[in-house]
């Protein structure tokens, strides 16, 4: 990023634009005191860092440390992850991210023995867990067809 | 009360109660370090184990856990950078930096002194001082409570890291957010985007964890190869007595933190999230070497951990005296009060006294005991977190984050707030935005917002209504604390510009 105050302060503007558009429709008094008082600060403040942008901007910054492949891969099977769990059940969707996670950031090995290992060391963990939440301290975790 | 206290000696120093408090110490410390698992959690769920105890017993191992949770919290802090409870927070500052140097230990130990001498200091100010405490708790109206968010929001200026400009914008967006969903007067539905499911708001845990552990998992995924392990991990011969004596050799920030925590911590509502973060920013303050804050100092630790543990002692007084719970935790504890038929009051005090003393001193033996089960514990956790491989760590600690954020409300839905926030957290984490600000906002929108409108309510006899705002004491302190923390930084960012300056022509 060449400049992520502007990227930042774009960002922010944005944001209170979107806030202001519903700040609109808050009638009451009251229940719009507040917000007001935090978006025109937010709106104000976003200026400013626009401003800072042109006259003394910080330096440039890469948007990902290094290679953007595992993080955007990690974010993709979370959402699965997320979206499985009052699917399948949260120990059958956990196991199945978990351990594509945890081959995936271990670098992909193809020896079927660490990938059993890996199986079952995911497997063990969840399955402790799940017991330990679900069945002793009576925490119920989301449900689906299978546990 | 000495008799009442004699009795209580005796009673907290069976063998009985000795295990609870072993058990609850060790129970709590474990469920405050997990990610997203907050001591109002850890509470909650040990509370059916109660059911088939007797009241003391019931008592004692509630208020181990929480000392234990709180203290906890603290491991996740250090060795993940993932808060285990809001009180954490500000452990994250100086403890996690402190782990990457490879001194993840030296901060574990200082927590851990840190925590316990917190923790026995609150127990104290609520043996002998519940009444003086319980009545200055009274004092604080609506007007106080916008005080304290605004004073809370100055400490933005101590935890912008960097850039003090994107840490306000970032608190402000905190406020902003913690608008969303039911105003809590008049009722009125803000900022839903005709989303029903935002109508119960934005859960702050949700947010918190996301905010401060995703964005770290994201980038332990993209070091990838690049850092087979999270942490490094040395052992140094003599490192728990050094560092004990380093710890020792800071009385005024412990004193300092631990009042601090304990006068906070009375405040309901206000307490628990905000104390450690206000000490921190006073031990900055009050150091010879500010700058250094943020970098891994023991300092920074320090004064967060004992706020936190004196918070414990602290929010138990208006409980006890008053029947109003000083932080969530104390409201679970106000529960299993009453089902054991127990009602706060003059008569906790005197018709059940022997009750009451013996569960206020098991919180003192509960900050003790946190030395050597601490240290053993977290230790252990530390080298354990040390030798598991990043491919291992990284799907944990998201796992433990889908079931903290997950046990909130039983709702999915908080859990994909979770990680939208940690994805958002970590795209203004790369853009300079810290999320300590943002979280901070958080916490305090609520307070500030109840306590303004409130005002409003309550100025209907001013011209202008807020007037009101001005026309207390305790107003008026906080007002002045207010100016005096915003000040502080930009007045020593000017006398250092001058000396500077003064430098410059011999060079």
């Amino acid at each position: 990023m060449r400049n992520p105050d502007r990227i930042a302060a774009a960002v922010m503007l944005a944001v209170a634009a979107v806030f202001w558009t519903q700040a609109g429709s808050i009638v009451g008094f009251l229940g719009g005191i507040f917000p007001r008082l935090a978006l025109w600060p937010l709106t104000v403040l976003s200026g400013v860092l626009l401003v800072k942008s042109w006259v003394r901007p910080d330096p440039p910054t890469a948007f990902f440390e290094a290679a953007p492949t595992p993080a955007l891969v990690l974010v993709g099977t979370v959402v699965a992850w997320i979206s499985l769990l009052e699917v399948l059940g949260f120990a059958s969707s956990t196991v199945l991210a978990y351990a594509f996670l945890a081959w995936y950031l271990g670098g992909r090995p193809r020896d079927p023995k660490r990938v059993a290992l890996t199986l079952t060391i995911v497997v063990g963990e969840v399955a402790l867990v799940y017991w330990i939440f679900n069945d002793l301290l009576l925490v119920p975790l989301p449900e689906g067809v299978l546990i | 009360m000495l008799e009442h206290l004699a009795i209580a000696v005796t009673g907290v120093f069976s063998a009985r109660a000795l295990l609870l408090i072993v058990a609850g110490v060790a129970s709590g410390l474990v469920v405050g370090a997990l990610p997203g698992l907050t001591a109002t959690m850890a509470v909650a769920v040990l509370v059916p184990f109660t059911f088939t105890l007797d009241a003391t017993s019931g008592l004692i191992l509630l208020g181990a856990v929480y000392m234990g949770a709180i203290y906890g919290g603290a491991f996740a802090a250090i060795l993940v950078n993932a808060p285990g409870t809001p009180s954490s927070i500000g452990t994250t500052f100086d403890g996690y930096p402190m782990a990457r140097q490879g001194r993840g230990e030296e901060a574990i130990i200082g927590a851990t002194v840190a925590s316990v001498i917190g923790g026995l200091v609150g127990v104290l100010a609520l043996l002998f001082l519940s009444p003086p405490l319980a009545a200055l708790s009274l004092r604080f109206g609506p007007p106080e409570y916008f005080w304290i968010g605004v004073f809370g929001l100055t400490i933005v200026a101590s935890l912008a890291s960097g850039s003090l400009l994107k840490g306000l914008i970032g608190a402000v967006l905190g406020l902003l957010i913690s608008t969303v969903g039911i105003a809590p007067v008049g009722g009125e539905v803000r900022f839903t985007f005709g989303q029903p499911i935002l109508q119960g708001g934005v859960e702050l845990i949700a947010a918190l964890i996301g905010l401060f552990c995703i964005p770290e998992v994201l980038m332990l995924a993209s070091r990838g190869d690049r850092q087979a392990h999270m942490l490094t991990y040395e052992h140094r011969p003599g490192i728990l007595w050094e560092t004990t004596r380093k710890v020792l050799a800071m009385p005024g920030n412990l004193a300092r933190s631990s009042i601090l925590g304990t006068v906070i911590g009375i405040l309901p509502g206000a307490g628990g999230n905000v104390a450690n973060l206000v000490a921190y920013n006073e031990a900055k303050r009050a150091s010879r070497h500010p700058e250094r804050f943020g970098t891994g100092v023991l300092e920074g630790v320090v004064a967060t951990e004992a706020a936190n543990n004196a918070v414990v002692g602290g929010g138990i007084i208006p409980l006890l005296t008053l029947g109003v719970p000083g932080a969530p935790p104390d409201a679970i504890i106000y529960g299993a009060l009453l089902m054991q038929g127990l009602r706060p009051g003059a008569e906790l005090f005197t018709t059940s006294g022997d009750i009451t003393y013996t569960f206020i001193l098991s919180l003192g033996l509960a900050a003790l005991t946190m030395l050597p089960v601490g240290l053993v514990m977290g230790r252990g956790l530390h080298r354990a977190v040390t030798k598991v491989p990043t491919s291992f760590l990284a799907p944990t600690i998201l796992f433990l984050t889908i079931i903290g954020s997950y046990a909130i409300r039983n709702n999915v839905l908080d859990v994909a707030m979770m990680f939208g926030f940690g994805v958002v957290g970590y795209a203004l984490k790369r853009l300079g935005f810290h999320p300590a600000p943002i979280v901070l906002g958080l916490i305090l929108g609520p307070i500030a917002e109840q306590g303004l409108v409130q005002s409003m309510l309550m100025g209907v006899r001013y011209d202008p209504r807020w007037l009101i705002l001005f026309d207390r004491p305790i107003s008026w302190l906080l007002i002045g604390m207010s100016l005096l923390s915003l000040g502080w930084p930009l007045a020593s960012a000017w006398k250092a510009r001058s000396r500077r300056k003064e430098a410059a022509p011999h060079a």
